[in-house]
């Protein structure tokens, strides 16, 4: 019946067995950062910076590594910047002239207002490879580190060679902490001491689904002085003595005005219990109190006062803390300003090396039979702490007693998502679901920022992304926090979509609404450790209404994984006209190396799976 | 064309008592309507609303010259939460040699509403207003306005003053927030004309014009004269929403746009600033900095293109030698202009040069090879689109080469190296250019002139546990040029791409076919393996995997913008499933046809005893679709979504 026609997969053989001898191809980095040289230098408490650097670019999109650009601020002078451009054959073609360079506000999204700049200049080649070469001086007299030296240009970028060298008077005391970076080789000649260390970066690493933070595994030093002046004179050999000077840029803050102080004991006024006292001015401080970040002056160490946030009712995390704490010390609670290295990944904090690692505050309340942690630039349930601070060492500032201690993990029972699926099917075979969720954890935070900071067309453009299944249509939602104080939202929604029954013949297959997971690598591509910074978890009980002129003819069977890295169970219930579908996902929070990666690679990929493969069988009446 | 001094406009609109400065003064008058605002009534939705956003402009006498004033008043109701962030104002200002605008703060304040009233009023500490230096000439004065909650009222009033004449503040009237109502005033004197243009609506609810005799007039030099006045004011204007696929926010949003038309001397010369497009072209060829350089261009190319290798060849193997010179011996440093700021023999050295360095200089090779050509200058999409009744040539802002091949018109660009030789980027694919010649000034289309494909071909196996799939995507012309903005030189990006289609692909069975040769189709094959669906031991084949649109990626019930693809696109795929031994085909999907003259798609499916044969394939035949056309573009994806996902039943015998 059918002879002709057929012509394209002769195509197909022809063009494949063109391309395979193109099958040879060479991966080629960008750019390559060849060398790298800081040389650091502290001469009568004046600290001078030089950094050298030879990049070479090996194609068009590795010209991005030719857009320079330098931050700096008040406290440090830059200047000397000079850069020349050379072709692949060493000849000089063009040099950097004073002209091309531009300056203007280094500025981020998150902040109304920093005082930091940036120069920027550009040079480039037409050809590949080209080499550019360029360097530039730092010079300060107030500073906490002699260098940050971070002696890469991105993760994707290999550094060859790199140096840093220190030179300091011999009687200056200094800290270091380092990371893929050998031992220094230290010199001393008459008054001087000199270090040196080398690094490189050969072997690259890229972001994977749920790898930890690239940060550790790139070469990177820090130094710093023992003692040093910033604002104040200060010691930074231990937490206690780092914590002491923090303390003193705390000083003098708490100026709340009068009106202020009469404010908050009318509101606490009456209530015994003192944890209730502080949800009463927290709630205060929520409802009344908006972030938004000026930073100026001190390298935006120290806060501003409360007096500050008390008369324009806004303030970044330092001053929002700073306030609360003076709002609290007003009725007489202690509260401990705390700083912790925020961020939806726990990035390693160097607990013996006592140092400014963070970049984030909050308010540490101890109580008589715990602790509460209250992040005062949060709109969420009181007490909560959430994905960005919790499990992590924050330190906690107390006078001659600050340490590190650790905050509360997130455990199954704070992130479970619990959700109830109704899903109808029309005469035309589209379904209708109607989701009824209770949403915590990180999924909790979301859908509060969603629900009260950003528009309606942005929240349903978000919650489309983020909630509706692909190939369903987001007819109506509504997201509602039924408590206040317990971190759970209420998301309601329907959905409808035409592909999950499909009718073949006489027999009609109705798919099992999946939970959808990122794709994964394979265990032969993958690189780096996983790591779960807090479980998942998620129960989802959903029936499916069958319409009257089907039956149902098969369910699958019932599915019960069990792992190390947690448990899959999926059950189905066959009624009268209707079927009903339990699924339970448990992912264990923890950190899984390369030897365990098979593993859990097998276990991803069989839910995976197992979820683009639920059908119910129909058959027509 | 609307002349402000030359005629008056006959259309005078409802006149309301709306005057500007009755809302200066007013400043802190809050009524009780806007007190008890609780959402707005044409969009309950909204996080805060304009309550009035007032300006005016006017020119006031300073160095024996004049200055422009722009004074503003805004007036803000915050609804909820997100509201809040309209409590954070920028205003934009420009500082560059003789130009120094300067931004003063008048006066600004939030109201918080309690009790039916207003309960406190906090003013805007003065110290915190920061100057942001935004790039090297612009500033951005910044403040967040303090103690502001849900349900506060914000005001601020502030004025700029600009030395920059030809910089009369445009007016914007509509915010992403619904406004209530949105007022401009400007003072015009007889020294300066201007014209205007509305854009977004066709006409304004107030509109008035009269001369200020109620102030004692002015003098300038001997000249007495009063201000004439022109007030444009607009009611209830909706929120702008960005929406998938539209062009851009500067060719929608309501608004008022000035340009100086000419100056008028004191001693009664003319200046002309608008003239004809004859006229703008014939200065585009006098200019040193377009037409001279050309002229130059032309000779310097002659001296390195060398001039014997031309002999004999074609028109259009000529056009591609040049082109392809220019785009393999030149670098575009990223900057669009229509004007070169060095010489073509610097070029020539340099080798990095902005659009207008590259492709004027293109224009004059094209020259010297003998052929005709003339440059085309054009705004690019974020630019905005040219108002063919104001010839400005500040409304373009890039260049590109203009040819006559056998007759035929043919544009060119050197900028992008991907791009065709024979096509220009997606960025100039915006509306109409001007061609720049003298005797022949025409507007041509930017539009692509051909319907670009893309050809997928899939071969399905099934064995045992396993589907194993061939793939090879043939991508032609705008297709190709996206292939290669994403993945030329990024192998890495395009396999991701794959594995995010849950596709397992054999990093080594990838295979991509000329990856950097823009006269050829991009091409990549690679070897799919995945499992066979099975279901109650049937198999089910999605012919085409997940090559096609898996879901419409129109949502919106309603749309206000044109729907913007860009350029027409023609999508074949094609796939062959071998039937595995033992199995017989149970169900295949139906066969399909639409056409009408915006689209096309035709879905077949052919059978023999060991094979099936599925193709589907449709176009969208226009770049643009209109607003109304809407409903139809998005009943178009369904149908792509839904025969692209069909699948086939194969049982066992």
């Amino acid at each position: 019946m059918f002879h002709s026609g057929f012509s394209l997969p002769g195509l197909i053989l022809t063009i494949l067995l063109i391309l395979a001898y193109h099958s040879t191809y060479s991966q080629q980095h960008d750019a390559e950062l060849i060398s790298q040289q800081t040389i650091v230098e502290v001469n009568a408490n004046r600290l001078v910076q030089t950094y050298d650097f030879e990049v070479r670019i090996n194609n068009r999109s590795g010209d991005k590594y030719a857009e320079i650009s330098i931050p700096y601020n008040k406290l440090n002078k830059l200047n000397n910047i000079s850069a020349s451009v050379f072709d692949n054959s060493g000849r000089l073609v063009t040099e950097l002239k004073k002209s091309d360079i531009t300056d203007k506000s280094a500025g981020s999204s998150m902040s109304l207002f920093e005082d930091t700049y940036v120069k920027e200049f550009k040079l480039r080649n037409h050809t590949y490879p080209y080499t550019l070469r360029y360097s530039f001086k730092m010079e300060s007299n107030q500073f906490m580190f002699l260098c940050r030296w971070f002696p890469v240009l991105n993760y994707d970028i290999p550094t060859l060679k790199a140096t840093l060298k220190l030179n300091i008077p011999i009687s200056y005391h200094i800290r270091f902490r380092a990371c893929k970076v050998e031992s220094p080789k230290i010199d001393s000649l008459a008054d001087r001491k000199y270090y040196t260390w080398q690094a490189d970066y050969i072997n690259t690493v890229e972001p994977e689904n749920w790898s930890p933070s690239l940060q550790q595994f790139l070469p990177c030093i820090e130094v710093v002085p023992e003692k040093f002046v910033f604002e104040y004179e200060g010691q930074q050999s231990d937490w206690k003595s780092f914590g002491n000077w923090h303390l003193k840029l705390l000083q003098n803050l708490d100026d709340l005005p009068l009106s202020e102080k009469i404010k908050i004991h009318s509101l606490t006024e009456g209530i015994a219990d003192k944890k209730e006292k502080i949800r009463k001015l927290y709630h205060y401080l929520q409802d009344e109190t908006r972030y938004i970040n000026v930073s100026i002056k001190t390298g935006g160490m120290k806060p501003y006062p409360a007096s500050y946030v008390a008369e324009k009712k806004y303030g970044d995390c330092k001053a929002l803390t700073n306030y609360f704490r003076s709002c609290l010390g007003e009725i007489g609670i202690d509260s401990y300003y705390s700083a912790v290295n925020a961020g939806d990944d726990i990035e390693p904090v160097d607990t013996a090396f006592a140092a400014q690692q963070f970049n984030h505050v909050f308010l540490c309340v101890p109580l008589d039979s715990d602790t509460l942690w209250l992040d005062c630039t949060s709109k969420l349930a009181f007490g909560y702490l959430g994905t960005f601070t919790q499990n992590r060492p924050a330190l906690v500032l107390k006078k001659d007693a600050s340490k590190l201690v650790m905050t509360p993990r997130l455990t199954e029972n704070d992130v479970i998502e619990e959700r109830k699926i109704k899903a109808t099917i029309g005469i035309t075979g589209e379904m209708k679901a109607v989701y009824d969720c209770n949403v915590r954890g990180e999924k909790y935070e979301y859908l509060s920022q969603l629900r009260s900071e950003l528009s309606e067309s942005e929240r349903k453009y978000y919650l489309d992304k983020r909630f509706v299944n692909n190939g369903f249509l987001l007819e109506s939602y509504e997201i509602n926090i039924p408590q206040r104080d317990n971190p759970v939202v209420n998301l309601v929604f329907t959905a409808t979509s035409s592909q999950m029954m499909k009718t073949y013949g006489n027999e009609s297959l109705l798919k099992v609404i999946p939970v959808s997971f990122t794709f994964i690598e394979d265990p032969k591509k993958r690189k780096l450790p996983v790591q779960f910074n807090y479980p998942y978890a998620r129960v989802d009980s959903c029936e499916y209404e069958i319409p009257a002129n089907y039956k149902v003819s098969t369910i699958p069977d019932h599915i019960n994984i069990e792992s190390p890295f947690g448990s899959y169970t999926v059950s189905f219930q066959k009624n009268a006209q209707s079927v009903a579908v339990v699924k339970q996902i448990i992912i264990k929070a923890g950190t899984y190396q390369a030897d365990q990666y098979p593993g859990f690679y097998n276990f991803i990929n069989r839910i995976s799976e197992s979820e683009q493969s639920l059908y119910i069988t129909l058959t027509n009446n | 064309m609307k002349y402000f001094f030359l005629f008056l406009l006959l259309f005078s609109g409802s006149l309301i008592q709306t005057n500007a400065q009755n809302y200066f003064e007013n400043f802190g008058k809050i009524g009780l309507d806007q007190i008890e605002m609780k959402t707005c009534f044409f969009d309950p939705q909204a996080d805060a609303i304009i309550l009035s956003d007032v300006a005016k402009s006017s020119f006031i006498q300073a160095d024996g010259g004049f200055n422009l004033l722009f004074e503003r008043i805004t007036r803000i109701k915050i609804l909820n939460e997100a509201g809040k962030r309209y409590a954070e104002v920028s205003i934009p200002f420009y500082q560059e040699g003789s130009i120094q605008e300067k931004v003063t703060i008048n006066k600004a304040c939030t109201y918080t509403i309690a009790g039916g009233g207003i309960s406190k009023i906090s003013p805007l500490d003065p110290k915190s207003c920061y100057v942001e230096k935004t790039t090297e000439n612009w500033r951005t004065m910044k403040f967040a306005m303090p103690d502001v909650q849900p349900g506060s009222i914000i005001e601020y009033t502030y004025s700029i003053q600009s030395q920059y004449l030809f910089n009369l503040h445009d007016w914007e009237f509509q915010w992403d927030i619904p406004v209530l109502y949105s007022a401009y005033e400007v003072r015009m004197i007889p020294f300066y004309e201007y014209t205007w243009m509305l854009q977004g609506r066709k006409s304004i609810d107030d509109y008035k014009t009269y001369v200020d005799t109620e102030a004692l007039a002015q003098q300038f030099g001997s000249i007495k004269y009063n201000d004439v006045v022109y007030k444009f004011g607009l009611k209830n204007i909706p929120a702008f929403s960005d929406e998938q696929f539209i062009p851009s926010k500067a060719d929608n949003i309501i608004k008022i746009d000035f340009q100086l038309a000419s100056v008028n001397r004191p001693d009664g010369s003319k200046i002309k600033i608008m003239t004809t497009w004859p006229e703008l072209v014939s200065d585009y060829l006098k200019s040193t900095n377009f037409g001279k350089y050309v002229k130059k261009s032309e000779k310097s190319a002659a001296e390195i293109l060398d001039p014997d290798s031309l002999i004999g060849k074609t028109a259009l193997q000529k056009f591609d030698f040049v082109v392809s010179f220019a785009k393999d011996n030149f670098k575009w440093n990223n900057e669009n202009s229509q004007f070169t700021n060095k010489s073509p023999s610097e070029l020539q050295k340099d080798k990095i040069g902005n659009s207008a360095e590259i492709n004027l200089w293109l224009v004059g090779a094209l020259r010297a090879a003998g052929l005709s050509s003339d440059p085309l200058v054009l705004s690019t999409r974020k630019h905005g689109k040219i108002l063919m009744d104001y010839p400005f040539s500040s409304d373009f802002n890039t260049v590109v080469a203009y040819v006559i091949i056998d007759g035929k018109p043919v544009l060119a660009d050197a900028t992008d190296p991907f791009c065709p030789n024979n096509r220009i980027p997606i960025q100039y694919m915006n509306d109409k250019g001007l061609v720049v010649n003298k005797d022949n000034m025409a507007w041509v289309s930017l539009q692509s002139p051909t319907i670009s494909t893309l050809n997928t071909s899939i071969k399905i196996q099934v064995t045992g546990s396993s589907q194993q799939a061939q793939l090879i995507s043939t991508a032609s012309d705008y297709e190709a040029l996206w292939y290669r903005n994403n993945y030329a030189n990024n192998r890495k990006d395009l396999l991701n791409s794959l594995s995010k289609k849950t596709y397992q692909v054999e990093d080594s069975s990838l295979i991509i076919k000329n990856e950097f040769d823009r006269k050829k189709p991009f091409i990549f094959t690679c070897t799919i393996e995945n499992k066979p669906e099975v279901i109650n031991d049937k198999i089910y084949i999605k012919p085409f995997l997940n090559e096609s649109y898996t879901e419409n990626p129109l949502k919106q019930k309603v749309r206000t913008y044109p729907v913007d693809l860009t350029y027409p696109v023609k999508r074949t795929y094609f796939s062959e499933i071998v039937i595995p031994e033992g199995y017989t085909v149970q169900f295949l999907p139906e066969k399909s046809t639409f056409t009408d003259e915006l689209f096309n798609l035709e879905y077949n499916v052919v059978q023999n005893e060991s094979k099936i044969g599925v193709s589907l394939s449709y176009s969208f035949n226009r770049p643009v679709y209109q607003t109304e056309e809407y409903a139809r573009v998005k009943a178009m994806f369904d149908r792509i979504v839904k025969k692209g996902n069909e699948k086939i039943v194969l049982a066992p015998k």
